[in-house]
C-alpha cells in the first residue's frame, strides 16, 4: 500500500517543522509536539477499515502533497484580506484573532484589549510566555493518543488563539476567530494548516465565540485544526462555527469540550463549504446538572462531502444535552452523521436527545445517519430520530400556484427546512449573516437552474 | 375568457375527468356543485397545471390562450387563481414574505415595477381589513396551526392581494361557521367585477344565497350534467344529485 509513502511524506513535514522551530519554543511545548509526531507515526491514517470512518475516505488528504507554510500568501494585500474579513464576518463586530494559515495576523486582529475579563491572544504568543493557564489546559482534552489528526495536529503545535475569559465576566461582544486560508498559485504544493483554539471560560462567565474560516482564491488546502474548550462551574459559552471554505479544501477538525456543574455549552456548526469536511466534536458532562446542545446545519452541492462524528459523554448525574443536525443535500452531495451518546454508570436522571433530518434535493445526493446509544445507567431519558425526505410537493404546488417559480419556490422551502438551526442563534448580527450565507448558496442553486 | 373543450385528464393512470367542456365570460360567477369524487377538485387541478394531472384530449384556453402550454406559475401570473380545498401548511415559509413575492413576480410578468415593503404592507393591510382576517395569522407562516377558517380566510386574502382575472374557490364554505362565512363571501362580493370571473364548487346551497351565481353547474363522474339557473341549486338541495346522474350530457 502506498499508505507508507503518505506517511513518509507528513513525517518528513514534521520533521523540516521541527527543525525550523529549533530553540524557538519552551521545552514542554517541544515535548509535546515530539510525543504527538510519535503517536502520530504509529497510529497512522485511519482509513475506511476503521468503524468511526467507514463512511469517509480521507486519500485525498493522505495521498495529497500537502505542505505546511510558514510563509503566507496574501499578507501585503492588506485591502484582499480585509475584504475577506467581511466575508468572513458580515455585520458581527467584537474583538477577533485573525489568522492567516494558521498564523496570528497582528495586523487583521484586534484583540479587545480594554473589554474587561477577556484575555485574547494568540497561541504563540502565549506559548512564548509559558502562560500557566494554557500550559495547564493545552492538549489535556484532544486526545492525541488515539485520534491521529489531533496528533497530527499537535506535531505542528505553534500557533493559533487562545481565549481566556475571567471568572463571572460577561462579554457581551462575540469574539471572533477568523481562520483565512490563502494558499499562493504559484506553488507546486498544496497548502497545509494546523491552527489551535483554546477556550478557557470561567466560572459562572459568559460569552459568545465565533469562528469562521474561508478561502482567498481557488486553491488546494488542507486545514486541520483542534480545538480545546473548558467550562467552568456554572458558565455558559455559545460556540457558533462557520466551515465556509472553498471547495478544494479538505478539512479535519478535532473538538473537544469539557463541561462542569452547572455549565451550559451550545455548540453549532454549519458546514455550507469545502470538498470533504470530517467533524469529530466530543463533549464531556463532567460536572453534575451540566448541559449542552451540539447543534449542525450542512448544505450541500456538488460532491461535497461532510462527515460530523459527535460523541456526548455524560459521565455524572442529571445532565442535559441535546444533538440537532440537519442537512440539505443537492446533486451527489453526501452527509454522515453519528451521533453516539454515552451514558456512564454513575449518570442518572440523564437527559439525552438526539435528531438528525435531512432534505435530499436530489436522487443522487446520500445521507447516513448512525445514533449509537451506550446505556450503562437505568434511570435515563434518551430519545433519538432520523428523518429523510425530499421537498414538499404539496407545498411546492401551492406557491407555484401564486406565481412564484419553481427555483424560487425551492429555495423558499429549502430555506425553511435549514433556518431552524440558524434562528437558535441569538445574536441578530450573526444570525442574519448565517441567513445572508445559506440564502447565496441557496440562491447560486435557483440561478444554475435557470440558466 | 375560459374555455374548456371536450377535456379528458387522468391522475395516477385512472381518467377522472372525461368530456368536459365549460366556457366562463369576464365577469361571470358559475357555481360547480357535485358529488364526492365527482371531479370538481380534479378539474380546479387540471386548470391551475398540476403535476401529475395529465389532459388526454380536448383543448383548455385562457385569453385565447393555450393553457396546456404554460406552467402553473405563468398560469397564475397571466391571472389565473386557485383558493384551494385544502390549503397546505408551510412551516418556516412567512405568509407575508412570500405573498409579496408572489405579487412582484406577478407584477414583473405584467411588466410592472416591483412593490417595496411600504407600499406592500399598505396594500396588505387594505386587504386583510376586507376579510378580517387577523395582522397576527398573516404574519406568521404558511398556514401553520391556522383553523379551518382560518386557512379559506388566509386564501381569500391572498386573492384579494393577487386581484385574479379568474378565481376558482373549492369549497372555500367549508369549515367555516355563519360569521365567518357571511365575512368571506362579503369579501368575494366585493371583489367580482365586470373584467373578473369565479368558478365556485360548492356542496351548499347556502353559500350560493350570499354569492349569487350566474350559472349552475352539475358535475358528475367527471363530467357536466346539468347546466341551469339559480333556480337549480334548489332543485338539488331537494332532490339530490341521484335523478341527473342518469340523464345525458347537458
Ligand atoms: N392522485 C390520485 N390518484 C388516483 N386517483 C385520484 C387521485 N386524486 C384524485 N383521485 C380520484 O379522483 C376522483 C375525483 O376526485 P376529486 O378530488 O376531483 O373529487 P371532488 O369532486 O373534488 O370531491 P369532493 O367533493 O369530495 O371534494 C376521486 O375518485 C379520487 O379518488
Ligand atoms: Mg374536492
Amino acid at each position: 500500500m502506498s499508505t507508507g509513502n503518505a506517511m513518509g511524506h507528513f513525517l518528513n513535514e514534521i520533521e523540516k517543522f521541527d527543525d525550523q522551530q529549533a530553540g524557538t519554543q519552551p521545552a514542554w511545548v517541544g515535548t509535546l509536539r515530539e510525543f504527538a509526531a510519535e503517536r502520530f507515526d504509529q497510529l497512522g491514517f485511519p482509513s475506511t477499515k476503521h468503524e468511526e470512518w467507514r463512511w469517509t475516505n480521507i486519500s485525498s488528504v493522505s495521498q495529497g502533497h500537502f505542505a505546511y507554510s510558514a510563509q503566507p500568501a496574501n499578507l501585503d494585500e492588506p485591502e484582499i484580506l480585509r475584504s475577506a474579513l467581511r466575508s468572513a464576518l458580515g455585520e458581527v463586530s467584537g474583538p477577533r484573532v485573525v489568522l492567516v494559515n494558521g498564523s496570528f495576523s497582528p495586523a487583521l486582529s484586534d484583540l479587545g484589549a480594554n473589554i474587561k475579563g477577556l484575555r485574547l491572544l494568540s497561541l504563540a504568543e502565549a506559548l512564548e510566555e509559558s502562560d500557566p493557564r494554557v500550559e495547564a489546559h493545552l492538549c489535556r482534552y484532544a486526545n492525541s493518543n488515539e485520534l491521529a489528526f489531533a496528533a497530527l495536529n499537535t506535531a505542528f503545535l505553534k500557533d493559533g488563539a487562545v481565549i481566556e475569559i475571567d471568572e463571572s465576566a460577561c462579554i457581551d461582544a462575540p469574539i471572533c476567530i477568523v481562520s483565512l486560508i490563502s494558499a499562493s498559485k504559484k506553488s507546486d504544493l498544496s497548502l497545509a494548516s494546523y491552527p489551535r483554539l483554546l477556550i478557557l471560560a470561567g466560572s459562572n462567565s459568559r460569552a459568545t465565540v465565533v469562528e469562521s474560516t474561508i478561502n482567498l482564491g481557488e486553491a488546494e488546502s488542507f486545514l486541520n485544526t483542534v480545538s480545546e474548550v473548558v467550562v467552568d462551574e456554572g458558565a455558559s459559552l455559545t460556540h457558533v462555527r462557520l466551515q465556509n471554505t472553498n471547495r478544494q479544501n479538505l478539512q479535519v477538525s478535532t473538538l473537544q469540550a469539557r463541561l462542569a456543574e452547572q455549565s451550559r455549552y451550545a455548540l453549532t456548526t454549519f458546514s455550507l463549504g469545502g470538498a470533504l469536511t470530517r467533524n469529530d466534536l466530543t463533549v464531556k458532562l463532567a460536572g453534575p446538572e451540566a448541559s449542552c446542545e451540539v447543534n449542525g446545519l450542512c448544505l450541500l452541492q456538488q460532491k461535497q462531502h461532510v462527515d460530523n462524528n459527535v460523541i456526548v459523554d455524560h459521565a455524572v448525574p442529571e445532565c442535559t444535552s441535546s444533538q440537532i443536525f440537519k442537512a440539505v443535500l443537492d446533486d451527489e452531495s453526501r452527509s454522515i452523521f453519528s451521533g453516539k451518546v454515552i451514558v456512564q454508570p454513575d449518570a442518572q436522571k440523564t437527559f439525552a436527545e438526539q435528531s438528525n433530518r435531512s432534505l435530499l434535493l436530489s436522487d443522487r445526493a446520500e445521507s447516513d445517519s448512525r445514533p449509537q446509544l451506550e446505556i450503562y445507567a437505568d434511570d435515563v431519558k434518551c430519545s433519538h430520530g432520523a428523518t429523510t425526505g425530499s421537498l414538499n410537493e404539496e407545498a411546492l404546488f401551492y406557491l407555484r400556484s401564486r406565481g412564484i417559480s419553481p427555483e424560487t419556490a425551492r429555495v423558499l422551502l429549502t430555506e425553511a427546512f435549514a433556518r431552524e438551526i440558524a434562528d437558535n442563534i441569538e445574536l441578530e448580527s450573526l444570525r442574519e449573516h448565517v441567513l445572508q450565507l445559506l440564502r447565496e448558496k441557496l440562491g447560486e442553486d435557483a440561478v444554475e437552474a435557470v440558466a | 375568457m375560459l374555455e374548456i373543450k371536450d377535456v379528458h385528464a387522468t391522475v395516477g393512470g385512472s381518467e377522472i375527468l372525461n368530456g368536459l367542456s365549460l366556457t366562463v365570460n369576464p365577469g361571470e360567477v358559475h357555481a360547480i356543485m357535485g358529488p364526492n369524487g365527482s371531479g370538481k377538485s380534479t378539474l380546479s387541478n387540471v386548470i391551475t397545471g398540476r403535476d401529475g394531472y395529465e389532459v388526454t384530449q380536448g383543448s383548455l384556453s385562457f385569453e385565447g390562450k393555450n393553457l396546456l402550454e404554460m406552467p402553473p406559475e405563468i398560469r397564475a401570473r397571466e391571472g389565473i387563481f386557485l383558493s384551494f380545498q385544502y390549503p397546505v401548511e408551510i412551516p418556516g415559509v412567512n405568509n407575508t414574505y412570500f405573498l409579496k413575492a408572489a405579487l412582484n413576480a406577478k407584477r414583473e410578468h405584467h411588466g410592472l415595477e416591483a412593490l417595496d415593503a411600504i407600499d406592500f404592507l399598505d396594500l396588505a393591510k387594505e386587504k386583510r381589513e376586507l376579510v378580517e382576517l387577523d395582522e397576527k395569522l398573516a404574519n406568521r407562516n404558511v398556514n401553520e396551526g391556522f383553523s379551518g377558517g382560518e386557512k379559506k380566510r388566509n386564501e381569500i386574502f391572498q386573492m384579494a392581494v393577487l386581484e385574479p382575472k379568474l378565481a376558482i374557490l373549492d369549497e372555500v364554505d367549508s369549515g367555516l361557521d355563519i360569521d365567518a362565512l357571511r365575512v368571506i363571501a362579503k369579501g368575494i362580493n366585493s371583489l367580482r367585477s365586470p373584467e373578473r370571473s369565479m368558478i365556485l364548487i360548492t356542496h351548499y346551497q347556502r353559500l350560493l344565497d350570499y354569492i349569487q351565481p350566474d350559472f349552475i353547474h352539475v358535475l358528475s363522474e367527471g363530467r357536466i350534467v346539468r347546466s341551469g339557473g339559480k333556480e337549480l341549486a334548489l332543485e338539488l338541495e331537494e332532490k339530490g344529485y341521484s335523478w341527473l346522474e342518469k340523464e345525458p350530457a347537458a
